[in-house]
């Protein structure tokens, strides 16, 4: 269980996560969004012991964070701006770094990731291209095999076929080794499937917290003759609309009661599952 | 849990490296040292002139470790675990470095001899050239006083930015005692008089506790840097 309690975190005067709780069961994979600025890397580092906390407190299964080797080697955090050794390492090196100081870390299970990810065992860090690195990123914090695992928009480079790969073998991994994983990102469509439960976070606030299909039964998208579909969505919360030629979706927030799900029925409406991004925006103050 | 991760690691990548990095400059310094007797009699020792490098090299390898801390942190180890180990890193390096130092020196000897050179230390040393205890405790001494003088200079600035110029007072200190102490750095205002390794060990024994103890302050609950403000 990992826990924070009136967690807040300072910047000088800036106030980045205000006294915050949170209780995040282990052996789950969550999803944490916010826009920028919104304290999420803050968040992360400090349940990494990155940082102490500027008040509050922050423990998984009841033991402090910050200062506590016995729990900070059970916690990886991979960040998208590295931080996983120096550029003049070749990667390598920093996978026998990691394999020394990181208890539970599995080389052959990163050798077979560097191969999946056809990264060059030879070539330094500061050598690789931006997508390189975030792969690399992967393979540490895969590997690492940490009780929480944290990626904070580790993807950031990679093209879609990599970030396939690292959808895979992350859930793979994590079938096969179940441990909390919490992935911090802005592709949330993409990255929305892996998520059981989701965290959003706004000015340094939990905003929402729910379990994924919960939060996305929390909208409606309509679909039909547009006509029809404006008459339909009169008066409701419009989250967005598409139109192709005479058809037109429209998200909705909110449920809808059953006298409107029969009206939907009675005018051949499609009724689906809403998109969690279009949630996100409306629930996090809307597109500018 | 394995015990010492961050010296375990140290010690097998980076003590390999320093020790072949260094051998390798002795070894240069051997190649190159008969080329100068196309131009000039050689009268002074190749392996102290190299060796005055050491004395920044060190400080400058010790300024890495403001990067160490952030790598080691970010792969789960304690600031604490690393404010014991560096330091032990450190000192290990320095005696493996000051051993090997000292062999060249006495190698050069044997082969100055053998050449019929004639073989002068530089005036600032407070040692002879034959004396190869001496030679080992002033490199060593030097060594370490050196490396923990980067160490809290570049954790400093790691922890207070721009405030950390602030530790470039007692670093001035540590390295103008200390350099004075074994002769690798001699400021016309900073020169005393020390009688032998024993003083040369009291004063760097001082210097590095005021370098641990500048390192501890930096590091023990410094945040790592990841994007937004430290």
């Amino acid at each position: 269980m990992i826990s924070t309690s009136a967690l807040q975190v300072r910047y000088g005067d800036v106030a980045a996560l205000h006294s915050l709780d949170l209780d995040l069961p282990a052996g789950r994979i969550y999803g944490l969004l916010g826009r920028n600025g919104a304290g999420k890397t803050t968040l992360l580092s400090t349940l990494a012991g990155l940082r102490r906390p500027s008040a509050g407190s922050v423990t998984v299964d009841g033991a402090p964070v910050f200062e506590n080797a016995r729990v900070t080697t059970r916690i990886c955090l991979i960040r998208d701006d590295g931080g996983l050794g120096d550029g003049t390492d070749t990667l390598h090196d920093i996978l026998t770094m990691a394999a020394i100081l990181r208890p539970g870390f599995d080389t052959g299970y990163a050798a077979s990731l560097m191969d999946r990810f056809a990264l060059p065992r030879r070539r330094t860090l500061r050598a690789l291209s931006r997508g390189q690195r975030s792969a690399f990123g992967i393979v540490v914090g895969l590997a690492s095999r940490a009780d929480l695992t944290m990626f904070d928009e580790a993807h950031l480079g990679m093209d879609a076929a990599n970030r396939q790969v690292f959808h895979d073998e992350l859930l793979a991994d994590y079938a096969s080794r179940p441990r909390t994983v919490i992935l911090s990102t802005h592709l949330i469509e993409e990255q929305g499937p892996l998520f059981e439960q989701v965290l959003i976070l706004h000015e340094g606030r939990l905003l929402l917290r729910a379990d994924t299909d919960e939060l996305r039964s929390q909208g409606v998208a309509v679909t039909g003759p547009a006509g029809l579909v404006d008459d339909f969505v009169s008066g409701l919360t419009v989250l967005g609309e598409r139109r192709l030629g005479p058809t037109k979706q429209v998200t909705v927030f909110g449920a809808l009661d059953e006298r409107r799900r029969a009206l939907a029925r009675s005018l051949q409406l499609q009724l689906g599952p809403v998109a969690l991004q279009e949630l996100f925006i409306h629930l996090t103050g809307g597109a500018a | 849990m394995s015990r010492w991760p961050i010296l375990r690691f140290l010690l097998s990548q980076h003590l390999v490296f320093l020790t072949l990095f260094v051998a390798g400059g002795c070894l240069l310094a051997a190649v190159v040292t008969p080329v100068f007797l196309l131009f000039t009699p050689i009268t002074l020792s190749a392996v102290d002139i190299g060796g005055q490098v050491l004395f920044w090299l060190a400080v400058g390898y010790g300024y890495g470790a403001a990067g160490m801390l952030a790598t080691m942190v970010a792969h789960g180890r304690t600031r604490r675990e690393f404010a014991v180990q560096y330091p032990v890193f450190q000192l290990v390096t320095a005696v493996v470095l000051a051993a090997l130092i000292t062999g060249a020196y006495a190698a050069e000897a044997v082969l100055y001899r053998l050449a019929g050179w004639t073989r002068h230390l530089q005036d600032q040393r407070v040692f002879a050239a034959g004396d190869y205890p001496s030679i080992f405790v002033a490199y060593l001494c030097m060594l370490v006083f050196c490396l923990i003088t980067g160490a809290f200079v570049a954790t400093a600035f790691y922890r207070w930015e721009a405030g950390g110029v602030l530790a470039l007072l007692p670093a001035a200190a540590v390295l103008g005692c200390g350099g004075a102490a074994t002769g690798f750095f001699s400021l016309s205002f900073a020169r005393f008089a020390v009688a032998g390794p024993p003083a040369m060990a009291v004063v760097t024994v001082a210097a590095v506790v005021v370098g641990w103890t500048l390192l501890w302050v930096s590091v023990r609950d410094v945040a790592v840097r990841t994007g937004v403000s430290a």
